[in-house]
């Protein structure tokens, strides 16, 4: 396949500019469409996740004084323990969405470039 | 007499600053020899690696408000404080899920490259624009403010003359450096903030035999609040108050220009979300030691303090500092709070770098070559304008920061900030990379209404409404997050329904690109 672009990640030099796939061409392909759902399905379900924990967060903050205020240990309570929990969450989804992306958003990315050039 | 009355404190301060400053103009000095295209000038030619923009974007972020005035608010009103970190940190998701590759890919220099990108581009570039100097000016002229009212404090220079000299050195990086400057600055800043923290959390903690959560222990038996200060309800009065701040993070962020500038830096689209990676871990980090610090300040200056910290407890943390290296008049407390007022000194200069820059893409790029010259000119004239465009907004900010005085009200100007960006340009911004139908009508009535509803809903809350404790605000919220990013989106949909349907061929481009990073700028540094 000599007209075939090379593949972001193999070492050799991209030249979109020159033999570039069309976008039509990218949206079309099979792979795009399953690029764009994985990170939608990504985005909803871990996005969604974070978002009922933090929401869950700001209204116990609001509305839940007393148990916020609770003490599970000498010092520490229910509040500081889930302001503890949201943070460490923000790692997890940043961590988890990088591993998303490179075992699944990337490749598939490069496929539907790929595809889309052969056609 | 005030504690920081001594001079000797005045002239370590200064001192201190003088070293960070001389090594922040080295670096412009070196970065100018690298910025003449528009490349350069705007996005550092997309050579700044991902952990290098992790820790920029965090330099960035990390305001003033969020070091001196995370503390204290821990110190005046205990939880509360936190949960304005934790709200900080959590808007980070929202970055890096819906626009950081996404942005990277589809953009050049500007928030509003990506939406004239599919829309009919001048109206669309305008708007995206407005939506950029509005808030990129409210955030610039509150850090202004705060850096005069410190300046003041710490280094006993008059409020107008610290604020002439803010400016001054902001757009030395800026006009000569670039964003190149500005990166290095931003990440010289965080680390010099979080070593600062670090110290001082460490200094705390060897107080209370390295518990953390005795440090909280001791802080209930210095306020008179008691055990409910390590409870939320003392800062945020109303329950709705505290989920429409949030709620203003959450989304806030992901309408900073000068935040989603700096994903324009970085070659690609995996560097930009290993950016985020690096930026989440430094400021988590940051805000869960931030914590100890606030908690520490109750413990160290207990009631008596209140007195003393200022407006909003900005001077909690310098205090602190002065405190455990051996307290006002030691060689050691002096010492310490030197370095901790020059490093929230660097913190303010690094943010305010970034919020210039990005005021002058949008009045170069985008209103100068785009709009005016609808894209005639040449590279260079745009890299002058840029630089014109910069002193310009700079001189404008310094006037009104003058203006408006070291009492006026910074918290409005904050809050401002956040709510008009997660209104008027979040909702748009999304909508442009995700919804087919989407279009220029659907743009401009979005940000207009998301624009015009923050700063409506904002003058009628009680942070500004006249009268005592604003009781009676026709609006019941300090922010108006909760009610102005539903108009937003609404304003976007209502636009779209009403207005000409586009064509789908650009949608398309965009699409593809956002998604795979087919035909993104590419690196050049």
């Amino acid at each position: 396949m000599p007209t075939h672009p090379t593949r972001a990640g193999e070492g050799e030099r991209i030249e979109h500019e020159e033999r570039a796939p069309q976008a039509g061409d990218v949206v079309d392909a099979e792979a795009f469409d399953r690029l764009v759902r994985a990170r939608r399905r990504f985005t909803i379900v871990v996005g969604g996740l974070f978002l009922a924990l933090f929401l869950t967060f700001l209204a116990l903050a609001g509305w839940a004084h007393d148990f916020m205020g609770e003490r599970i240990a000498s010092g520490l309570t229910v509040g500081y323990a889930l302001a503890v929990v949201c943070i460490v969450a923000v790692w997890v989804v940043a961590w988890a969405y990088g591993r998303a992306a490179t075992r699944s958003f990337d490749p598939l990315s490069d496929e539907a470039i790929d595809e889309a050039s052969r056609s | 007499m005030s504690v920081l009355a001594a001079s000797t404190a005045h002239g370590l301060t200064l001192g201190v600053f003088a070293v960070i400053l001389a090594l922040t103009l080295l670096i412009t000095r070196w970065a100018a020899k690298r910025t003449r295209s528009a490349d350069q000038f705007w996005a550092a030619g997309r050579g700044i690696s991902g952990a290098q923009n992790g820790l920029a974007i965090a330099g960035d972020y990390m305001s003033a408000a969020a070091f001196l005035g995370t503390v204290g608010l821990i110190y005046l009103f205990g939880f509360d404080g936190f949960v304005t970190g934790v709200a900080a940190l959590a808007s980070f998701v929202t970055v890096l899920l819906l626009l950081a590759e996404r942005m990277r890919n589809a953009g050049r220099f500007t928030m509003a490259d990506v939406l004239a990108f599919r829309l009919n581009a001048r109206p669309a570039r305008t708007a995206a624009a407005i939506g950029t100097l509005c808030v990129v000016g409210f955030y610039l002229i509150a850090q202004m403010i705060a850096a005069g009212a410190l300046f003041e404090a710490l280094a006993g220079i008059t409020f107008p003359i610290a604020v002439v000299a803010t400016g001054v050195f902001m757009l030395a990086y800026v006009i000569f450096g670039g964003m190149l400057a500005t990166t290095w600055v931003q990440i010289i800043k965080a680390v010099l903030l979080m070593s600062g923290v670090i110290v001082l959390t460490v200094l705390v903690l060897n107080r209370v035999s390295w518990n953390p959560f005795a440090v909280m222990d001791q802080a209930t038996k210095h306020t008179k609040d008691g055990d409910s200060f390590l409870a939320p309800g003392l800062f945020f009065k109303k329950p709705l108050d505290t989920v429409s701040f949030g709620l203003a993070f959450l989304l806030g962020t992901a309408g900073l220009p000068h935040i989603l500038m700096r994903f324009f830096t970085v070659p690609d689209a995996k560097a930009a979300r290993t950016s985020v990676g690096w930026a989440v871990g430094i400021i988590g980090c940051f805000y869960l030691l931030v914590s100890i610090v606030g908690f520490g300040a109750r413990d160290i200056l207990g009631q008596a303090g209140e007195k003393t910290v200022g407006d909003g407890g900005n001077l909690a943390a310098p205090f602190v500092a002065q405190s455990l290296g051996g307290g006002a008049g030691t060689f050691g407390g002096d010492v310490f709070l030197a370095i901790i007022s020059a490093i929230a000194f660097a913190t303010i200069l690094a943010v305010v770098a970034g919020l210039v820059i990005a005021a002058s893409g949008a009045v170069a790029h985008d209103i100068w070559t785009n709009v005016v010259r609808r894209g005639e000119g040449d590279e260079r004239e745009e890299v002058r304008i840029g630089r014109i465009a910069a002193g310009t907004v700079a001189i404008v900010a310094m006037v009104l920061a003058i203006l408006a005085g070291k009492g006026f009200n910074i918290q409005f100007l904050v809050s401002l900030t956040f709510a008009v960006a997660a209104s008027a340009n979040f909702p748009s911004l999304l909508l442009a990379l995700t919804w087919p139908r989407f279009n220029t009508t659907g743009a401009l009535v979005g940000v207009g209404t998301g624009l015009i509803v923050a700063i409506g809903l904002i003058i009628l809350s009680p942070t500004v409404w006249p009268g005592p404790d604003s009781e009676g605000s026709p609006f019941p919220l300090t922010n108006p997050a909760i009610v102005s990013i539903p108009v937003g989106f609404i304003g976007c949909w209502v636009g779209t329904m009403l207005g000409a349907r586009e064509p789908r061929e650009r949608f398309t481009e965009l699409h593809a690109r956002a998604e795979t990073g087919l035909g993104a700028e590419r690196a050049t540094a």
